[in-house]
């Protein structure tokens, strides 16, 4: 995978930017699936995964090959996420005029078949991550989701791997306690 | 394998909880395994807890992959880089993995093995997923982009006749730069006929405005100092100039073919003293006071790059702004703001020229004449509460009289001319937020276009959060 990354990149850069819809296609769903997770919401996802390509492709002269493509791109993805939530949190500070109230209560409700596609655990899972702080959340995706090793995630959020593991750590307990009322159905014992 | 490479930084002697998960995870040096080992083997509540983490880790690994249509698409087909592949590292050919421990992963799950052992393995859940697999990626694709391009040309031709979404019937954002051919390349090659028979269209209005009776009748120049308006004009020609000359058959070609005969500049009494002012002699001129020595002409400060400009183009500019005048009266600060904002969005030398203006704490008055004197006394105020330079003064005539405002309606859906002032400071975020917490309406912080900030792309550096560079547009008090 390595080697085919390599190679389409190197041939975006040689002048084909067509090579780059080999790695769009390749990474979108995983991707999409990540920024999904991490964000509980399916068009905001699908934006920063627009998002995320379209910035890669405009860097890619900038990545150096040192981690996986997919890493780098992921860190690119959660760079974005983050700023659109400042960038929401700074705007839910003050009240907001009815247009765009309006607007933004409509791009936030929750397709209904987004958790039809879902089984019962699997919303309760996931509504219980929602409540993981945002760090916690996205170490937890990139660790059990993703299936990045530590050193991975730390390169990629750029914290200790220490930090990463009493992060994953906490997450998973934190989670625990979460889905303490499912506990029984999900198998967990301690509480 | 153990990650044998791995520093903690901590004692590897004593047990910590937190050790659990990574022991489940296999991140843990072979002497801390051991310590955990001893421990569970004594400790039933560990083990218990182990249990329970193993249980969460497989919940979330079971969570659904991306399931529906792709709605990521390619970036336009631009070569990124000048750098050839040989210059940059090669990444490593392989990579030590670090296996799962305990009941294997998801089959749902994507993980390391996964994607390093088969390079088809998305493909193959694709397949999987969809029944289609990659056929259906293969047109969703195009699809999406002929939709995308579709999209971008009836938005770009409805904004254009209808006058853009912010406002009430104004004119919408960044005309004067397309007029002037500086449209983006998204909406340039598919609508050419389209939107070349809008600018005609325009260029009419424009030849009728440009043969009304000048507007200004009723407002005397800012403090006696006509020379203001000319180096509104001269900063409004450098900052729109730059691509007309490399574009013969724009519409802002079209724009002068119609309007030929239009009235030059003195005639329109936007210039009346003497002949127009090249850029380096642009008086740059403060509400205040003039500007420090070296500061930068506005077109550097928004496109960084050198300007060629001549008669035709200022007679040229000095036209269509009458028309952005006549057109975006009721929020012509704002509507200079979104220009702005669109050049330094859509060109990333102008970005970066914003985002060194930022670095330099410029600030830019956008003025109706006659300025208030509030709009005066805030603007001073802030340069000297935030240690802003003055830029230039950018001062736009006054309202449309009732013949062109009825003229406008009539062809335009115009809405009645209201006077204004606008500033453009460049701050931070943070200073914006102060400012607009102090100066904007309750509860228009940052929602309304006249109090809101707006980030330049192309920062090449991060910055702290709060300390990123923005474009304040502030709508001073009347």
């Amino acid at each position: 995978m390595l080697h085919l990354d390599q190679q389409a990149i190197d041939a975006t850069l040689d002048g084909n930017p067509a090579a780059y819809a080999e790695l769009v296609e390749r990474y979108q769903r995983r991707l999409l699936g990540l920024l999904w997770h991490a964000c509980s919401d399916r068009e905001l996802a699908e934006d920063i995964a627009q998002e995320t390509f379209a910035r890669a492709f405009h860097k890619l002269s900038l990545y150096s090959g040192e981690s996986q493509f997919y890493t780098w791109l992921a860190r690119i993805g959660l760079n974005l996420l983050a700023t659109n939530r400042r960038r929401k949190r700074l705007e839910n500070q003050k009240s907001r005029e009815g247009f765009e109230v309006a607007v933004e209560s409509l791009s936030s409700e929750r397709p209904p078949d987004e958790m039809a596609a879902m089984n019962e655990t699997q919303v309760c899972v996931r509504q219980a991550i929602e409540c993981l702080e945002k760090e916690r959340r996205v170490v937890i995706l990139l660790r059990d989701f993703e299936g990045l090793d530590y050193a991975e995630i730390a390169a990629m959020l750029e914290i200790p791997i220490g930090t990463v593991r009493s992060r994953l750590h906490r997450a998973r307990l934190e989670l625990r306690a979460l889905l303490h009322d499912k506990a029984v159905e999900l198998g967990l014992g301690e509480t | 394998m153990k990650p044998t490479n791995i520093e903690y930084n901590d004692d590897d002697t004593e047990y910590r909880e937190e050790w659990l998960s990574a022991y489940l995870d296999d991140e843990l040096t072979e002497e801390q395994q051991l310590i955990v080992e001893q421990r569970l083997a004594r400790d039933s509540a560990a083990q218990g807890t182990l249990n329970d983490l193993k249980r969460i880790r497989g919940l979330v690994q079971q969570l659904p992959l991306w399931s529906g249509p792709m709605a990521a698409v390619p970036p336009p087909t631009a070569i990124p880089t000048d750098e050839s592949p040989e210059d940059r590292p090669q990444p490593e050919e392989s990579r030590e993995r670090i296996p799962v421990r305990g009941a294997g992963a998801s089959p749902d799950t994507l993980n390391d093995d996964d994607v390093d052992a088969d390079d088809s393995f998305n493909l193959r859940h694709l397949r999987a997923e969809n029944g289609k697999g990659t056929k259906r990626l293969s047109w969703l694709r195009p699809a999406a982009i002929a939709a995308s391009l579709l999209l971008i040309v009836g938005l770009s031709y409805g904004l254009w006749r209808n006058g853009g979404l912010w406002r009430n019937g104004d004119g919408g954002p960044g005309l004067a730069l397309d007029r002037l051919g500086k449209r983006s390349a998204s909406t340039q090659a598919p609508a050419d006929s389209e939107f070349i028979e809008s600018q005609a269209v325009e260029a009419e209005l424009l030849a009728e405005m440009a043969a009304l009776p000048a507007p200004g009748a009723e407002a005397a120049p800012l403090s006696g100092e006509p020379e203001s308006i000319t180096a509104f004009g001269a900063a409004r020609s450098e900052a729109f100039s730059i691509e007309s000359d490399n574009l013969p058959s724009t519409l802002a070609d079209a724009a002068r073919e119609v309007t030929s005969d239009a009235p030059s500049k003195e005639s329109l009494n936007f210039a009346p003293q003497g002949p127009a002012l090249a850029p380096t002699q642009a008086p740059a001129q403060g509400m205040a006071e003039a500007p420090p020595d070296g500061a930068q002409p506005l077109l550097e400060l928004l496109l960084g790059n050198d300007a060629r400009w001549s008669a035709e183009m200022i007679q040229s500019e000095l036209q269509n702004n009458a028309m952005l005048n006549a057109w975006q009266t009721n929020e012509r600060g704002v509507g200079l703001g979104e220009q702005l904002a669109r050049s330094v969005n859509a060109d990333n030398a102008a970005a970066q020229a914003a985002n060194r203006s930022a670095e330099a704490g410029h600030a830019l008055a956008v003025a109706q004449i006659p300025a208030s004197e509030d709009a005066r006394t805030l603007f001073n105020r802030l340069l000297t509460d935030y240690q802003l330079q003055p830029l230039t003064e950018l001062a736009l005539p006054a309202t449309v009289d009732a013949e062109s405002s009825s003229l406008l309606r009539g062809r335009s859906k115009m809405a009645q001319a209201v006077p204004n002032q606008t500033l453009i400071l460049f701050v931070t975020r943070r200073q914006a937020e102060q400012i607009l917490q102090q100066h904007a309406p309750q509860g228009s912080n940052n929602k309304a276009p006249q109090y809101m900030w707006i980030t330049p792309g192309g920062g090449e550096v991060a910055q702290p959060d709060g300390e990123e560079r923005v474009i304040l547009l502030l709508n001073s008090p009347r």
